[in-house]
């Protein structure tokens, strides 16, 4: 009787320590709610439009300048993103910081600034069959083409600069919907459901274009080839 | 072996959309066992949460160092003045 029972005891514990293993390893798959909002605030906040230019101006020129590279181009850049700041700033209150809300503002007119230039890389040059999903897969669903191992290095300032450089010309050159969706998404940090009611569309169509734009950035990002990050093919 | 889990295709349609939603247990269960075997889709993953902190980056160098580009005053002030006509 008294071996059955220590048994019994044991295989319990051992049930709800895999339980409690089981929880804590699968449960922690929820991205989601790791985009700062940008755009779904609540209070206003105190706003002085020429403090900023003194507080924020330097940093937004140096993150605009470093895609640009050109002064004068920049230097509109961070004025049109006070400009299109003081305009909005009646629909938009913070509860993101003022420094990442103006940044979005400034990465939106990056985006159009790189499509009006046409120095974009042009997806649907770059893939081909950039149009269907299925084409990055073979016909038992597998990879074609397996995802690169991208050694990304957050601590190093170079390598993250040459790749916001591939990044944005990447991005502008999606099919304009496809980036629009991606930006307000992962720039603005919108939900899905913020962005159904922007676009009108059908969750499921807001779901479809967003893996289509991952999709297609990082296929475009591995195509472009930033040295640094790519390491080999198939290591 | 037709279930959704054993396919690399409706696996990455599933890492993307856990990005936006949060999926049921069942599900992230399915796909972290799928990940533990691919080490393709465990990149794919890797690289979507890449891209989403390389949006959410404002400055990888501080400003204050020397390397960093300032706007002009004279660009200062005209950018002011812009701000100030367009209330």
């Amino acid at each position: 009787m008294k071996p059955y029972a220590s048994k019994l005891i044991l295989v319990a514990i051992l049930i709800v320590l895999a339980a409690l293993f089981v929880t804590l390893f699968f449960c922690d798959l929820s991205e989601n709610d790791q985009v700062r909002g940008a755009f779904d605030m609540d209070g206003a906040p105190q706003i002085n439009a020429e403090d900023w230019v003194d507080r924020y101006g330097d940093a937004l020129f140096h993150f605009a300048m470093a895609r640009v590279k050109d002064r004068l181009m920049a230097e509109d850049l961070v004025q049109e993103t006070f400009l299109a700041a003081v305009q909005a700033k009646a629909h938009y209150k913070g509860k993101s910081t003022e420094k990442t809300w103006l940044f979005g503002i400034l990465k939106h007119k990056i985006v159009d600034h790189f499509r009006r230039s046409k120095t974009v890389v042009n997806t649907q040059d770059l893939i081909e069959d950039s149009g269907r999903m299925e084409a990055f897969f073979n016909a038992d669903g597998s990879w074609q083409k397996p995802p690169h191992h991208w050694s990304t290095n957050p601590g190093k300032a170079h390598e993250t600069k040459e790749f916001l450089d591939h990044f944005f010309s990447c991005l502008s050159g999606l099919p304009q919907r496809t980036a629009d969706v991606f930006v307000h998404r992962e720039i603005d940090g919108l939900s899905t459901d913020e962005i159904c009611n922007l676009f009108n569309i059908t969750e499921n169509n807001c779901w479809v274009i967003l893996y289509r734009a991952r999709m297609l950035l990082r296929k475009c990002l591995e195509l472009v080839g930033f040295s640094p990050y790519a390491q080999g093919n198939e290591s | 072996m037709k279930h959704w889990m054993f396919r690399c295709q409706d696996v990455s349609q599933k890492i993307s959309r856990s990005m936006d939603a949060n999926l049921p247990l069942h599900q992230r269960i399915a796909i972290r066992i799928h990940l533990m075997m691919c080490r393709y889709c465990s990149r794919f993953r890797r690289q979507l949460l890449t891209l989403r902190e390389i949006c959410q980056l404002e400055d990888w160098i501080r400003p204050d160092e020397e390397t960093a580009e300032k706007l002009s005053e004279e660009a200062k002030t005209r950018i002011k003045e812009k701000v100030r006509a367009s209330r």
